[in-house]
């Protein structure tokens, strides 16, 4: 039992002692670095179509582009002025009515009005009585009627005195058609039939407003206003020609007086960087007969568009002149050729709703069009990512070349870097047929090489200048139209290698 | 001892995940003087007429990838170490494995009659399978930028289990110069966590690098009951319940069978095969299926512009539709991790046994082979000793040591195939270990 005793405690001896040196690596635990993960991660990032249609839809209705029926795009600007009243148009004027006898006709103060809707008005009276006892005074205007009933009025006084009143007016229509007005009185005793002459009788028709006015009103000017559309889009443009084919400006006049009207533009100009360019359209200039309602539709209007576009004036090439903003300024005149046989009609509520409609479809040719622009960055989140390889493919369904390159500027605007050795060609403009629409999309495919070092430079900008370079289809040598069925397919890789 | 055991169970935690263990009872098989050896080869006959085997427990782990020393290298210059992946993933061969295993003897009675032997025992067995593909690693750890244009395989494969075993043993010498034996195991599953279908492809396209994950995956469950899962959104509503019975309605069977054949008294050869068998998982049973295709080729900036802020919730959404999830309640069926032995004993003198053998695991679609030698020598009549040395996956270090006390009727052993995975615990690729005590007449 000893030999067994004294085996037995060399073999523990050795297999604890075994067990002990084994923990020479577990009692450095303490010492151990975690590993320095640097994986690298090929994921896609992008994979997007862009569709005119899809853009337009995310647009409010205010947008400034819309779809024409056959699907070509255009840019719309659109404005409404204020409408121009016929009150402000035309006064009347107070009818001082000396009686020298109970019967006096005058002529009516304002010429060329056959009928007068009277709105409101007051007819002042005043006379003396010597007679006694209780009378009737009898006012009559015979060109004066309502619902056929001529205007007659009578007022109680008890003789003798001098007495004065007002009577209303409003609601009468006046017949001018004799451009004169009659104005009766008398007086008789109550209960009787006797008819007597007042002393010193005056009338006046004061405070005379009308809702209807029928007849020559006399040819009159109003200014129809105006306003100045400021133009951004060409605000980063630095260079490059362009050619917008087809602009058009509307300018709708929906008409509710009834009498010949000419539109006149007093100012109709383009601001460009070389200075202001005067709209050359014969008809404003020198006055565009508008449409107006007849004397059997009193109360409807009548609308009148007047086109600017390519063939009766020079809008082309205003707008092709990388214009900043339009101004305009539109004036009217009624009965411009002074006709006084030409009668017509003047409602209290008779105006000009007068739209502009600037459209310019995109029916364009752009070359070496330059912009440029310069971004704050924000790149904290993207820390972790030591290099990176992208790769852009794209599917492009637009008629439209696009030369991209990325500046990396320090806080002082300084380039320290750029993000492509050169310009880079992101997109290759579609081909066209004759018509300018797109026949076949073109695709290209691009590799964006974020070195360590690029990528640390770009961390390290204070902002990011994108210098762009942009031309339609053959170098902008050939029309192109974009149409709402055009898009853009997008696909972006990266091959990114992370130090998290 | 209570310090020892300490560290005993210290160098097995750290190296369940690090060793390399061909689940081999290798130095067991060549211990003649414990009953426990017949376990490898129901053939093998023991010396005394009446064995009874008293409770014992073993325990093993390998890991077919690196080691604790493949993981952490030492830093020049200073005393420490940096955990290194990349070193880790020159040391992966293309599928590795991680299994465990600890058996619980209950006890076992062996009666030899002249040349019958006859044998019953009962234990408890858990098992711990999982393999995982090298390429799986290299995705975590280098991302996927080196296998633009590759379609990698994946899933991962697992399986937990436990069970009790009764065996019925019977072997049978035949002029001494054949022996035959088998062993019965009536097995009753305890708990099982597995996979039937694992099937998981990722791929990363050439054109701008769009992501696909091919996914045909289903794991099976019994008595461990996680509840319904028909869509990922049922994930947030897991309810796991385990209840571990004594006994259950999961039935199995299982076969030992070895022959040894003597060739003279100094030399024989024996081959064997252990574990050949099935269990039934059909108590409350439940299999989770998830199939389908995830493709990621790019977010769409215009559903991003919108400002929609659950735009991403959305993404991550659609692209998880592809996938449907099923639960299901059918029962199934997994096999046993077969082992195979082969090997021969060369008994130059009487105390003095030298033995080689060829071992060979097949589970789970994989198989594994080790080679070794033996050599056991007894001192005097109550001390054998042993070592051994084998090769497996190439893992060279593999030492182990066996000692056998035999204390008149009282039998104890002690044994590992691996010590010296308490030496350089750094460098080992397996460890195991078994003890117990028998008693014989």
């Amino acid at each position: 039992m000893k030999y067994f005793f004294t085996r037995a405690r060399f073999l523990a001896i050795i297999f604890l002692g075994t067990l002990f040196a084994s923990c020479s690596l577990i009692d450095k635990s303490d010492k151990i670095i975690g590993p320095q993960w640097e994986p690298e991660f090929a994921v896609p990032i992008l994979n997007t179509e862009f569709s005119m249609a899809d853009l337009l839809s995310r647009l409010d209705s205010n947008s400034y582009i819309q779809t024409q029926s056959d699907g070509l795009m255009s840019l719309v600007y659109e404005d409404q002025l204020a409408s121009v009243s016929g009150t402000s148009l035309l006064s009347l004027p107070n009818l001082p009515v000396p009686m020298f006898d109970t019967t006096q006709q005058v002529g009516f103060p304002v010429d060329g009005i056959k009928l007068l809707g009277i709105k409101q008005g007051l007819l002042n009276y005043s006379f003396e009585s010597v007679d006694i006892g209780t009378h009737e005074l009898v006012v009559q205007i015979p060109e004066a009627s309502q619902n056929g009933q001529a205007y007659e009025q009578i007022i109680e006084f008890n003789a003798p005195g001098t007495f004065a009143g007002t009577l209303d007016l409003s609601g009468y229509d006046l017949d001018l058609g004799s451009e004169r007005m009659t104005f009766k009185y008398f007086a008789r005793p109550i209960g009787t039939t006797e008819k007597k002459a007042l002393v010193n009788f005056f009338f006046e028709i004061t405070d005379l407003d009308y809702d209807q006015i029928n007849g020559y009103l006399g040819t009159q000017d109003m200014e129809l206003g105006g306003d100045s559309i400021q133009l951004d889009v060409f605000e980063d443009l630095i260079d490059g020609e362009f050619r917008i084919n087809d602009p058009r400006i509307s300018i709708t006049l929906d008409n509710t007086y009834g009498v010949p009207i000419e539109v006149q533009a007093n100012k109709f100009q383009v601001q460009t960087s070389q200075g202001i360019i005067e709209l050359d359209h014969t008809g404003l200039e020198n006055g565009l007969p508008i449409n107006f309602p007849e004397l059997t539709a009193i109360g409807s209007s009548s609308r009148t568009v007047i086109e600017i576009n390519r063939d009766n004036s020079n809008i082309a090439d205003l707008l092709s002149s990388k214009p900043s903003g339009i101004s305009y300024d539109l004036s009217a005149t009624l009965h411009p050729e002074g006709d006084t046989s030409k009668v017509g009609f003047v409602l209290d509520n008779s105006g000009f709703d007068l739209g502009l409609r600037v459209e310019v479809p995109l029916d364009i040719q752009l070359s070496e069009i330059e912009l440029e622009q310069d971004l704050g960055l924000e790149l904290t989140s993207m820390e972790q990512v030591e290099s990176a390889e992208l790769i852009l493919i794209t599917e492009n369904r637009f008629p439209l070349d696009l030369v991209l390159q990325a500046y990396f500027l320090d806080e002082q605007g300084a380039i320290q870097d750029s993000l492509f050795d050169g310009p880079a060609q992101l997109l290759s403009a579609a081909s066209v047929d004759q018509n300018g629409r797109v026949t076949e999309s073109s695709s290209s495919t691009l590799d964006i090489a974020l070195t360590a070092e690029r990528w640390y430079r770009l961390q390290n900008s204070a902002e990011i200048r994108i210098k762009a370079e942009i031309a339609t289809t053959q170098a902008g040598t050939v029309p192109v139209k974009f149409y709402d069925d055009y898009n853009l397919k997008v696909k972006l890789g990266a091959l990114a290698e992370l130090n998290p | 001892m209570r310090k020892a055991f300490i560290h005993i169970l210290a160098v097995f935690l750290l190296s369940v995940p690090l060793s390399t263990f061909a689940q081999t009872d290798f130095g067991l098989h060549f211990m003649p003087g414990a009953v426990q050896s017949q376990y490898t080869n129901p053939a093998f006959m023991s010396e005394k007429k009446i064995n009874i085997a008293l409770p014992g427990v073993s325990f093993g782990a390998t890991h077919s990838g690196f080691t604790i020393g493949d993981l952490l290298q030492p830093v020049d210059g200073s005393d420490s170490f940096r955990v290194d992946i990349d070193n880790v993933l020159t040391q992966l061969g293309d599928d590795n494995t991680l299994k465990g295993k600890v058996h619980a003897d209950i006890l076992a009675v062996g009666v030899r009659l002249g040349g019958f032997q006859l044998g019953v025992n009962t234990g408890t067995r858990a098992s711990f399978f999982a393999a995982y593909p090298k390429d799986l690693v290299r995705l975590g750890w280098q991302g996927n930028g080196d296998y633009i244009g590759q379609t990698l395989s994946v899933g991962p494969d697992f399986q937990a289990f436990a069970y009790h075993e009764i065996g019925l043993s019977g072997a049978i010498r035949i002029k001494k110069k054949l022996q035959f034996g088998a062993r019965v195991k009536y097995l009753i599953g305890l708990a099982d966590f597995s996979l039937s279908r694992n099937n998981a492809q990722f791929q990363t396209g050439t054109e701008y690098y769009q992501l696909s994950l091919l996914t045909d995956v289903q794991f099976n469950t019994s008595t461990f009951n996680m509840g319904s899962i028909n869509s990922l959104d049922d994930l947030d509503q897991l309810e796991p319940e385990f209840t571990l019975n004594a006994t259950t309605a999961n039935k199995g069977f299982a076969a030992d069978l070895g022959v040894v054949f003597n060739l003279n008294d100094k030399l024989s050869f024996s081959a064997s095969v252990r574990d050949l068998g099935f269990i039934n998982w059909t108590d409350q049973v439940s299999n989770y299926a998830v199939a389908g295709e995830v493709n990621f080729e790019g977010i769409d900036a215009m559903e991003i512009s919108e400002g929609n802020e659950e735009a991403m919730e959305e993404l991550v959404d659609s692209l998880l539709s592809g996938l449907t999830v099923q639960t299901a309640n059918e029962t199934y069926r997994t096999q046993l991790p077969t082992e195979y032995y082969l090997s021969g004993t060369f008994s130059p003198l009487k105390s003095l046994r030298l033995g080689a053998l060829m071992h060979s695991t097949r589970y789970r679609g994989r198989s594994t082979t080790a080679v070794g030698l033996s050599a056991s020598k007894d001192l005097g009549k109550i001390l054998s000793l042993g070592v051994n040395y084998f090769t497996v996956n190439k893992s060279y270090q593999n030492l182990g040591a066996n000692l056998l006390l035999k204390m008149g009727p009282v039998h104890l052993y002690m044994l590992s195939d691996n010590i010296l995975t308490f030496i350089r615990p750094e460098e080992s690729k397996f460890v195991n270990f078994r003890m117990g005590m028998n008693v014989a007449f």
